[in-house]
């Protein structure tokens, strides 16, 4: 590949980076600041967008369905959440967790860095375990880890509260941390993506064999993914766990795993994929609690909470007749706009300047 | 321990390993000839569980269980037809995603339907009673269950061993492609694969839900992760496999509940799980699934 076309790949990767970033800003300061109610649809889909995204760079490069990684985003929370939450009331909460944990005080971001740290250092640890295993043996062990993380977050009591609430979290996420956390993510995502591992990786996702053949450390660069993954989950755990304020063991459970694991499957393989997967399942949650208690069918009164996995349901399966690969496949947003670039830019070549270059 | 509790015990993890064994079966059956893992194979369960809430004490019992296996069948049967087959993407991901939603899907109809309170299931009295063997206090729902899983296993082998449909669906399994040119119409082969996994899973259901006695629209859920575990763990497709891991499933999943001391108890299902991750990696294929084949 010569220099001239590698410079194009990295001018296309900071364009899809600028065009999804632009949209969460725009949508975050018009939208997310015109009112409490838009304020928590954005900051909710911020949330998503950045699980999304995080189970997206596993599993889009390594095509490895994930159950495990809402494990993470658990634990990340529940870090992040230990050191922010203040002494004085953790003094009384968890009288008996270790000392440097119940009197630390840390602001938001630098316990959010922590928290991921620790978080990679886990999923580090398991991944070695991880990254050997493909297909359905693969899926079946990340969805062990997140029942294993789940009762061992629950038999923590001294640290965790156990299967009582970990309540009083400081009320840290903004639309602006929002903003930040997603636009970050999106970065980290697509330059993963694009890079040279992300490449390779993709290529062992078309074929594992072939690719190792040709010399592509499969499991090492799995194992970047899968680590690299597990950090953006955990910030978006952080993100979580400061805009609810109070987390437990049931936040972070297979229902969760189901709608971000949608998400990324309807939208697609790529980091845009994921933004537009989360995009649609925030706004058909929201949709659906608009609706709250007025819909009945037949003669049966319903929550419409119930009525949500069914139309969710309808949609994944709708999408995977028509569109296996999710909505934009394999295509980024940048992808998607150049042919309408090229276009108008082809139109204004025809009528102001003829001699404007040709695509 | 003493001997007659070890026997009871004993006799609980077999039972509890053949519901296992049961369910792993019928995914196994519906994986090799579709090449997908079926997450609604759970709500079969539950749809048994619901017709037997409504049949038993109307219809005399074994009518009521051959109409909850019948239900069973039939739903699976409908699965297929309305959904899997639509799915034109052959992407194992794609049918296990699908499958995924449409059993959130089935559990929330089921909410709507029937409602989030457990409903209780009246089963004929003998089914809760036991009988005493030297010392040893048997409940003949245990029994039965390990009774009939052992007589439906052997019926299902005789069957695919002897029967045309068993020989067209073991050679579909084998080489769908090689068994279409043969004549072997592989919609009419995937109809029957969902029809016996149903019926199987009806079957489990029914032993499965004697033992709380009682449904919701979720219960499917556990036994479907603990044979999908098993299935997974002996080797997708592989029968003998998914006997001997759901056996083997039942047996340490009792064996802990009873070796762990009462403030560990919690913890036994995490060490089920890391028991399951540790044979995964050692034989990733499963424990009787073929070398190189991954899905």
């Amino acid at each position: 590949m010569n220099a001239e076309t590698r410079g194009g790949r990295h001018l296309r990767t900071l364009a899809g980076i600028a065009i999804l970033g632009a949209v969460v800003v725009l949508v975050g300061l018009t939208y997310g600041g015109a009112s409490a109610t838009t304020e928590r649809v954005f900051v909710l889909f911020a949330i998503n967008l950045v699980a999304a995204i995080g189970l997206q760079t596993f599993m889009g490069t390594t095509g490895v369905v994930s159950f495990g990684h809402i494990a993470f985003m658990g634990i990340g929370a529940y870090a992040a959440a230990l050191l922010t939450t203040p002494s004085v009331l953790k003094k009384s909460s968890i009288p008996d967790a270790p000392g440097f944990l119940r009197d630390a005080d840390l602001s938001f971001l630098p316990a959010t860095v922590l928290a991921v740290l620790f978080t990679c250092f886990v999923g580090c640890l398991v991944g070695f375990a991880i990254v050997r295993l493909s297909g359905t043996s693969a899926t079946i062990s990340t969805y062990a880890l997140l029942v294993i993380v789940g009762i061992a977050i629950i038999n923590l009591p001294d640290v965790t509260r156990g299967n009582q609430t970990f309540y009083g979290i400081p009320k840290e996420t903004t639309v602006g941390m929002a903003i930040l956390f997603a636009v970050a993510a999106i970065a980290v995502a697509r330059v993963f993506q694009d890079s040279r591992v992300g490449l390779l990786l993709r290529a062992s996702r078309e074929d594992q064999l072939s690719a190792a053949g040709s010399g592509v450390p499969v499991r090492r660069y799995r194992l970047y993914a899968w680590v690299l993954s597990i950090a953006i989950v955990a910030a978006g755990g952080s993100l979580y766990a400061h805009y609810v304020t109070a987390i437990s063991p049931a936040s972070f459970s297979l229902q969760l795993t189901f709608v971000v694991v949608t998400m990324v499957i309807i939208g697609g393989r790529g980091t845009s994929g994921a933004f537009v997967g989360a995009l649609l399942v925030t706004a058909i949650n929201e949709i659906m609690r608009q609706f709250n208690g007025q819909i009945s069918i037949g003669s049966v009164e319903t929550e419409v909470g119930s009525l949500t996995p069914l139309i969710l349901g309808t949609i994944v399966i709708a999408i995977m007749v028509r569109r296996p690969g999710g909505l934009l496949g394999d295509r980024e947003i940048d992808d998607v706009l150049a042919p309408l670039g090229r276009r108008l830019r082809l139109r204004a070549g025809k009528t102001e300047q003829p001699t404007a270059e040709k695509g | 321990m003493d001997l007659s509790q070890f026997a009871q015990q004993t006799i609980n993890a077999l039972s509890l390993g053949s519901i296992y064994a049961l369910v792993a079966i019928g995914l196994g059956v519906v994986f090799s000839i579709a090449r997908m893992v079926n997450f609604a194979h759970g709500e079969l369960l539950t749809i048994a569980g619901y017709t037997l809430y409504g049949l038993f004490g109307r219809v005399p019992w074994p009518v009521a269980i051959a109409g909850a296996i019948a239900a069973a069948s039939a739903a699976a049967v409908v699965m297929e037809r309305g959904v899997f087959r639509r799915v034109k993407s052959a992407d194992p991901v794609a049918l296990l995603i699908v499958s995924f939603a449409l059993s959130l899907m089935i559990q929330a109809v089921l909410l709507i339907m029937m409602g989030g309170t457990a409903k209780s299931i009246d089963y004929p009295s003998w089914v809760q009673a036991s009988f005493t063997l030297g010392g040893v206090n048997v409940a003949w729902r245990d029994v039965a269950t390990c009774v009939v899983t052992f007589a439906v296993l052997i019926a299902l082998v005789r069957f695919l061993k002897q029967s045309v449909v068993g020989l067209a669906l073991r050679a579909s399994a084998e080489d769908r492609d090689v068994a279409r040119l043969l004549g072997v119409d592989p919609r009419k082969v995937i109809v029957a694969a969902f029809a016996i996994s149903g019926a199987l899973a009806g079957l489990a259901g029914i032993m499965w839900f004697s033992n709380s006695g009682t449904v919701t629209p979720s219960s499917g859920f556990e036994p479907l992760m603990k044979g999908f575990i098993a299935a997974v763990l002996g080797g997708l497709g592989s029968l003998g496999g998914a006997v001997v891991a759901g056996l083997g499933l039942g047996i340490l999943e009792i064996l802990l509940r009873n070796v762990l001391p009462d403030g560990m108890l919690g913890l036994s299902d995490g060490l089920v799980f890391v028991a399951i991750i540790v044979v995964l990696l050692i034989r990733p294929e499963g424990l009787f699934g073929k070398v190189g084949r991954e899905v």
